[in-house]
């Protein structure tokens, strides 16, 4: 498969993917609007600190934390890292490998983009159905994407793109919420609040029978290969997809992946918390950032 | 009742050259109609044009069934219809992108009302296109070896070798098959007399033919029931006799072959990405390519991968930065090199366009004669060439009447077109011709026949062409009937692009 | 006249690039008037060599790995025979040599200029087109180099119908002295090409060794080059050192 294609495969799922994932923390924060008062700012401003724009977003809207104003910056708004930015360039890299996706797969995006524009011109009057389309869109295009597409090298990059950003929005978003030593109500609802923006809060029960504990939601989130979201799970699914890419390249990539995922398969929560969460996940932030740029190097680069 | 307007006029909805100018900006034709008003459901009869379902107020014969089956419809039931398929081209991303704001993808405007034409009627057409496509692609080879049509003095040497589109690089190369124009768009168009006429051959990068097959598909969806009732000649095998014309292009057994386009943002890039889907082969662009070792690569995930025939839809003139627009980002430095070598195959070939630039037509029939020894089945236009003194003084004469046009011109920038021009605009034009005649032809202005077509008030004629598709390869093979193309606004003296020209499914139709 | 030619160029990229291709015009042919009696090119990769629509000797070269500079060096000995200022080919109909292009295209004082010299062309070919050439010199605002003289008497030469073509060569300056890149035009007349160089005013002589011949520049210009992924022009530091 051409490499640029490649490159926009992977890049058309990642933008999607990011869309849902924006989507579902914002859905959440508004659940957190209450807490404001108990814990300042800090809560409410995880979305801009996730995608790293509270600059932007105080230079358009000033200080004022609302849920609504952060639905309109990071829903609605031309700001890159916002929703319709996510869904415009996940439709401009769909169109760009147009001739590599089957005109169902195409349609779904191209539909998803037009939803896009229509909700631009009339803001929906309740977030939260907004929250709710922009995840079944997603959801959709990967059902859509599993059920039609032909297990080739196309698959493979549309699932890649969708588990290295899957594992680096739990990474990110367990590094900006988790507090391990804290207690008390806003700790519980920040807890489970995490939770819900990975979907997870019935794994959690599933597998604890137990109230949300802070090394048990990262254990979950990182350790747990069945939480869809966490990064065991996204590694193990990394680690089958590379190997089945054809040709010879992409060695390092492979290698790097390989590490990841028995690291993740065989580590140990009590190491991870001796060394540090935070250190912890920024290593593996790290690491994921040049497992991204090897495989671009190997595989993806038209130039 | 609607007022249709006195005059309107059809821009082509596509053209032949790829990346110079917006494809639906490309003036293909003018007519001048008297004033016709469209009745609620029932198209009228429309004194002077030639209308192609109804003669007076009596369907055709080949039109008979399909007359029948409307008539059963009501006005609502039919408006249901078209905006379904507005809805549905809407979906599909059917789309082309307009010029001035790639951003935004514009719907190709689709009418549900078929243009149809009979089986023997197409049988004529299409032995009419064989034989042009021939003498052109003989014409091609002639120029680039011995030039035998120039020394018979046929054609003046310098119409041909001074031609901008004459591409020095071919000279001498021989090609499979000698064919030089694979892929054919030639523009027909009927006029009030009921015969078809020539208006252009687009020998270059014709585009349309994606709307030919989605508007095919969406016909099928919307009226099962005319299918199953009427003997339709099939289109959707184009991919497949286009697949074969390409590897035919090339020397090796199983050559891989690639579409390259100009990228997303060209206003073609809808038909480039469903050729390829259509074909099962890459969409690359320039920057997917490079030349080494005497070959053409494409970079793919494993690699290298080498590409021996190549569907080009940019124009000749960004092919090659090494060789041609040095500053075009578009084409792949160094492609020159390796196809004069053989090692790989462009299609169409680079300089096809002089057979299709408007100072070569009015010597189609010749070259018909020359290489064929035939008469020409297809009409041409008649045309006047200006370089000629005599042409030049009857043409001066008669501004008023005529369609005069700028010869390399694409795009309607260099064209005066009489009926429609002010006293002012035709002096002010006068003054250009005089200046540099021999950049100039002149034709007469064609009354374009017409189709009922949906309007807000329920059917109205509106103006139509053909655009059939020619594929040349080991043989040349066409699909019966093409693109209609038709302008949607009435009233509107110029219909451009965002006004709408646009498309029709086009029926050729057994036993009738 | 024997002519020793060693000519180095080097190309340096302000960053690295990943590809870059070469069009090299870098190789003298033996024609009526030239001998060429050794000639290498020193690259930094295997190129394939090929004839270009002109009938040059081309070389394209493809570096598909990281690089920042490139030299290339043409080293070799070319005899002229200084009594022939005319060649023969027949590659192309001379016809096609009529067309303007961006950088021919005459202005209007030009053009003037050149219809003044239209009768003197017309009957002399070679020494009207030197006359024009000269009255072309004395104009406000003359090219003072090789590339924009040619340039111009090309456009004046097309526009009175005499089919004229581009040459790119080296010129020995004088006897030992330094071997340079030049440029001249060479006119179709009587069945052979005849040549004139603007800036000496006179015929090609034993000094002028022929490179590429185009319609102008960018067709016969020894290195033309493209890289990626950043296509913008390149920083060209180009060193010519050349001596006899």
């Amino acid at each position: 498969m051409l490499a640029r294609t490649a490159a926009n495969l992977y890049w058309m799922s990642r933008y999607l993917e990011r869309a849902e994932n924006l989507a579902r923390v914002l859905e959440v924060n508004q659940g957190l609007a209450w807490l404001k008062a108990a814990r300042p700012g800090e809560d409410m401003a995880a979305p801009l600190r996730l995608t790293d724009s509270e600059a932007a977003f105080a230079a358009q809207h000033g200080a004022e934390l609302t849920p609504a104003a952060l639905w309109a910056f990071l829903g609605f708004s031309a700001h890159p890292a916002s929703i319709r930015s996510c869904l415009a360039r996940a439709r401009d890299n769909a169109d760009a490998a147009r001739d590599a996706l089957t005109g169902e797969m195409w349609q779904a995006i191209h539909a998803t983009w037009l939803g896009m524009q229509a909700a631009i011109d009339a803001p929906p009057a309740d977030p939260a159905n907004f929250a709710d389309w922009v995840k079944e869109r997603s959801q959709l295009f990967r059902g859509i994407t599993y059920g039609a597409i032909h297990r080739n090298d196309a698959y493979r990059f549309i699932r890649l793109g969708t588990f290295i950003e899957r594992a680096d929005n739990t990474a990110r978003l367990l590094k900006l919420r988790y507090r391990g030593h804290r207690a008390g109500m806003a700790d519980h609802y920040g807890l489970m609040a995490l939770l819900e923006s990975v979907s997870a809060q019935d794994a959690y029960l599933a597998v604890y029978h137990d109230t949300v504990s802070a090394p048990k939601v990262a254990e979950l989130l990182l350790l747990n290969p069945d939480a869809p979201r966490s990064l065991a799970a996204c590694f193990a699914e990394i680690r089958q997809i590379l190997p089945q890419i054809g040709g010879p390249r992409g060695r390092a990539a492979k290698k790097r992946a390989t590490e990841l995922a028995a690291a993740l398969e065989y580590g140990e929560l009590q190491d991870i918390l001796a060394h540090g969460l935070q250190n912890y996940l920024g290593e593996f932030l790290d690491q994921l950032t040049q497992l991204n740029d090897e495989l671009h190097a190997a595989y993806m680069e038209a130039a | 009742m609607v007022r249709v307007g006195a005059f309107s006029a059809i821009r082509s909805v596509l053209s032949g050259r790829a990346s110079m100018a917006h494809p639906l900006l490309n003036i293909g034709l003018m007519l001048v109609c008297p004033e016709c008003a469209a009745m609620p459901s029932l198209p009228p009869p429309n004194p002077g044009l030639y209308d192609e379902m109804f003669d007076g107020a009596t369907p055709r014969a080949h039109y008979a069934a399909y007359a029948q089956w409307l008539d059963g419809l009501s006005d609502e039931a039919l408006s249901a219809r078209q905006r379904e398929a507005d809805l549905l081209f809407r979906r599909h991303g059917v789309t082309f992108t307009l010029r001035d704001n790639p951003a935004l993808d514009r719907q190709i405007p689709f009418d549900i009302v078929p243009r149809i034409l009979p089986a023997h009627e197409w049988v004529q057409l299409e032995r009419g296109l064989r034989q042009r496509l021939a003498a052109l692609n003989a014409f091609l080879h002639d120029i680039y070896h011995d030039r035998d049509i120039l020394r018979a003095g046929v054609i003046p040497p310098e119409q041909v070798l001074t031609n901008p589109q004459y591409q020095v690089a071919m000279h001498g190369l021989d090609l499979p098959n000698r064919v030089y124009a694979h892929v054919a768009g030639v523009d027909l168009a009927r006029h009030s007399d009921g015969a078809f006429y020539v208006l252009e051959d687009n020998l270059c990068v014709p585009s349309g033919v994606s709307y030919m097959l989605e508007s095919r598909k969406m016909m099928r969806r919307l009226f099962p029931e005319l299918f199953a009732r009427l003997d339709i000649a099939p289109v959707e095998h184009y991919a497949s006799l286009l697949l074969s014309t390409l590897r035919e292009a090339s020397p090796v057994a199983q050559p891989t072959v690639v579409v390259l386009t100009p990228g997303r943002h060209n206003a073609a890039y809808f038909e480039h990405a469903f050729l390829a889907r259509q074909m099962g082969v890459e969409l690359v662009e320039g920057q997917d390519l490079f030349v080494q070792n005497d070959r053409v690569w494409m970079r793919t995930t494993a690699g290298p991968q080498a590409v021996d025939v190549i569907y080009r839809r940019i124009d000749d003139a960004f092919l090659d930065p090494l060789a041609f627009n040095p500053d075009s980002l578009l084409g792949v430095p160094g492609l020159l090199s390796v196809y004069r070598k053989g090692q790989v195959a462009l299609c169409n070939a680079p300089g096809a366009g002089v057979a299709d630039d408007k100072s070569i037509y009015p010597y189609v029939p010749d070259m018909i004669r020359f290489y064929l020894g035939q008469e020409p089945l297809l009409n041409n236009v008649q045309t006047w060439q200006l370089r000629k003194p005599d042409d030049l003084a009857y043409v001066l004469t008669r501004l008023p009447e005529l369609v005069v046009k700028e010869v390399h011109g694409s795009g309607g920038y260099g064209m005066l077109i009489g009926p429609l021009a002010s006293r002012a605009e035709i002096a002010e034009f006068r003054q250009r011709i005089l200046a540099a005649p021999a950049n100039y032809i002149a034709q007469p202005t064609l009354a374009l026949s017409t189709c009922p077509s949906v309007v807000e008030a329920g059917l109205a004629p509106r103006h139509v062409d053909l655009r059939p598709f020619v594929l040349s390869g080991g043989d040349i093979r066409i699909v019966a009937g093409g693109l209609s193309r038709v302008a949607m606004q009435a009233g509107s003296l110029v219909v451009n692009s965002a006004q709408g020209g646009g498309a029709k499914d086009t029926w050729i139709v057994e036993g009738a | 006249m024997k002519l020793h030619i060693s000519h180095r160029s080097v190309y340096h990229y302000p960053e690295r690039v990943r590809h870059s291709t070469q069009c090299l015009r870098l190789t003298p042919q033996s024609s009526r008037r030239q001998r060429v009696l050794s000639w290498q090119l020193g690259l930094p990769a295997r190129a394939s060599s090929g004839r270009d629509p002109y009938g040059n000797c081309q070389h394209v070269l493809t570096l598909d790995y990281p690089h920042q500079d490139i030299t290339v060096l043409a080293t070799g000995v070319v005899e002229v025979d200084e009594a022939l200022a005319d060649d023969v080919d027949d590659e192309l109909a001379p016809l096609v040599f009529l067309r303007q292009t961006t950088r021919t295209a005459p202005s209007a004082a030009r053009l003037a200029l050149a219809q003044r010299h239209a009768e003197a062309v017309r009957q002399h070919g070679r020494h009207g087109a030197l006359s024009l050439a000269q009255a072309l010199a004395e104009q406000p605002g003359a090219a003072k180099d090789s590339v924009g003289a040619s340039h111009a008497l090309l456009g004046c030469l097309r526009a009175l119908a005499q089919p004229a073509r581009y040459v790119s060569g080296y010129l020995s300056l004088a006897d030992g002295g330094e071997v340079a890149h030049h440029n001249w035009v060479e006119l179709w007349r009587d069945g052979v090409w005849a040549s004139v160089d603007p800036m000496s005013l006179a015929p090609a002589g034993g000094g002028h060794v022929k490179l590429a011949v185009g319609m102008d520049e960018l067709d016969a210009c020894p290195i033309r080059g493209l890289r990626r992924p950043s296509m913008e022009d390149m920083l060209r530091q180009a060193q010519h050192s050349a001596q006899q």
